[in-house]
C-alpha cells in the first residue's frame, strides 16, 4: 500500500485530482478509449453472430490495432483515475466488479478470436456464438458496473 | 416559445418527474448512453476507416451492413439524452458545452444523411475493392472527427458549467 500511496502523491496524480482541467481531460480520454476498445470488440462479437456475415474475419486484423490503442489509452487513464483515490476504489464493490468483468471480457474475446481462427472457412459453431453473446454481456456488465462506481458512497 | 420555456416544460414533464423520483432511471439512462456511444463509434470506425482506405480487402458495401448498428446506437443516445434533459434541464440548456454538443450532433447527423444520399449511391457504382475518391474520404473523416468531438463535449459538460457558474 505504501507504493500506491507514494504514486498517489506524485505531481501527475495531484494535477489530475486537483487542477480544473486534469480530471475532465483524463475522464474524456477514458470515454474515447472505451469507444475504441469496446466499440471495435462489440462489432467483432456481432460479426461472430452473423452481422455483416460476408466480411472476412481476417479484416478485423486491420481493426484490432484500433482496439489496442483504445486499451492502452484506458489502462493509462484508468490507472490515473484509480490513483487519485485508490483506497476508496479498493473498497468500492462496483469497481472490483468492473475490473473482474473487464478481465473476463478480455479473456472471452481472446478465446473467441482463437475459436474463430480454428473454425475458419466453415460456419460459426453454436458454442462460439454462445461465447460471443457472453462477451457482449460482459462488456455491458462492465459499463453498468463502471457507472455504479460513482453512485456508491466512497469512504475517504 | 423560447428556449427557457421549452426547458421548463421538459422539467415538468412526466419523463422529467419520473427520472428525478425513481432512483434507477437516471443511472440506467447513463448506462444506455455509454453503450450507445460504443455501438455508434464501433460501427462508424468499421465503415469510416474502410472508406478512408484501411482494410482494402473488405467490400465497402459489406462494412455498410454495420450502419444500422450505428443508427441503433445513435437512437439509444438520443433517447437516454432526452431523459437527462428532462430530469435536469437547468444543468444543460444554459451550458455552453451542451449547446456546442447539440450543434455537433446536428452536424454529425447531417454529415450521415449527406453520406446516405450523396456518397452511398456513388459507392454503389464502384468495383468491390476500389478506393473511394477524396470527396467520400472527407465525409468519412468528418464523421469520425465529429463523433469524437461529441464525446469530448459530453464529458466536459458537467465540469465546464460548474466552473462558469
Amino acid at each position: 500500500m505504501n507504493f500506491l500511496e507514494a504514486l498517489s502523491q506524485t505531481a501527475l496524480i495531484r494535477w489530475v485530482g486537483e487542477s480544473d482541467w486534469g480530471y475532465p481531460i483524463v475522464l474524456t480520454s477514458h470515454a474515447i478509449g472505451m469507444a475504441l476498445v469496446v466499440g471495435i470488440l462489440l462489432m467483432f462479437d456481432l460479426r461472430a453472430l452473423g452481422v455483416g456475415s460476408r466480411i472476412p474475419f481476417a479484416a478485423f486484423r486491420t481493426y484490432f490495432p484500433v482496439a489496442w490503442v483504445g486499451l492502452v489509452i484506458n489502462v493509462c487513464s484508468g490507472t490515473l483515475l484509480f490513483l487519485i483515490n485508490y483506497t476508496a476504489f479498493l473498497h468500492n464493490a462496483a469497481f472490483i466488479t468492473k475490473i473482474s468483468l473487464l478481465i473476463a471480457a478480455a479473456l472471452g474475446t481472446w478465446a473467441l478470436a482463437r475459436d474463430i481462427a480454428k473454425e475458419c472457412g466453415g460456419g460459426i459453431s453454436r458454442n462460439t456464438k454462445v461465447l460471443a453473446y457472453a462477451c457482449i454481456a460482459l462488456w455491458i456488465g462492465a459499463i453498468i458496473a463502471g457507472r455504479i462506481i460513482g453512485y456508491i458512497s466512497v469512504p475517504e | 416559445m423560447n428556449l427557457s420555456s421549452i426547458a421548463q416544460r421538459m422539467g415538468q414533464s412526466w419523463l422529467g418527474q419520473t427520472a428525478r423520483d425513481v432512483f434507477w432511471v437516471f443511472p440506467t439512462a447513463e448506462m444506455l448512453h455509454f453503450l450507445g456511444l460504443c455501438l455508434l463509434m464501433g460501427a462508424m470506425l468499421l465503415v469510416d476507416l474502410r472508406l478512408l482506405g484501411f482494410a482494402r480487402s473488405v467490400s465497402i458495401k459489406q462494412t455498410m451492413t454495420f450502419i444500422p448498428v450505428a443508427a441503433f446506437g445513435l437512437a439509444l443516445n438520443l433517447f437516454s439524452g432526452i431523459v437527462f434533459l428532462c430530469a435536469y434541464p437547468e444543468n444543460y440548456w444554459p451550458s455552453t458545452a451542451f449547446r456546442f454538443k447539440l450543434f455537433a450532433i446536428i452536424l454529425g447527423g447531417s454529415n450521415a444523411l449527406w453520406f446516405k444520399w450523396a456518397e452511398a449511391p456513388r459507392i454503389e457504382l464502384l468495383p468491390e475493392s476500389a478506393d473511394t475518391d477524396r470527396r467520400t474520404k472527407v465525409v468519412a473523416a468528418l464523421s469520425l472527427f465529429i463523433w469524437v468531438v461529441v464525446i469530448v463535449l459530453g464529458r466536459f459538460l458537467p465540469y465546464v458549467s460548474k466552473s462558469s457558474s
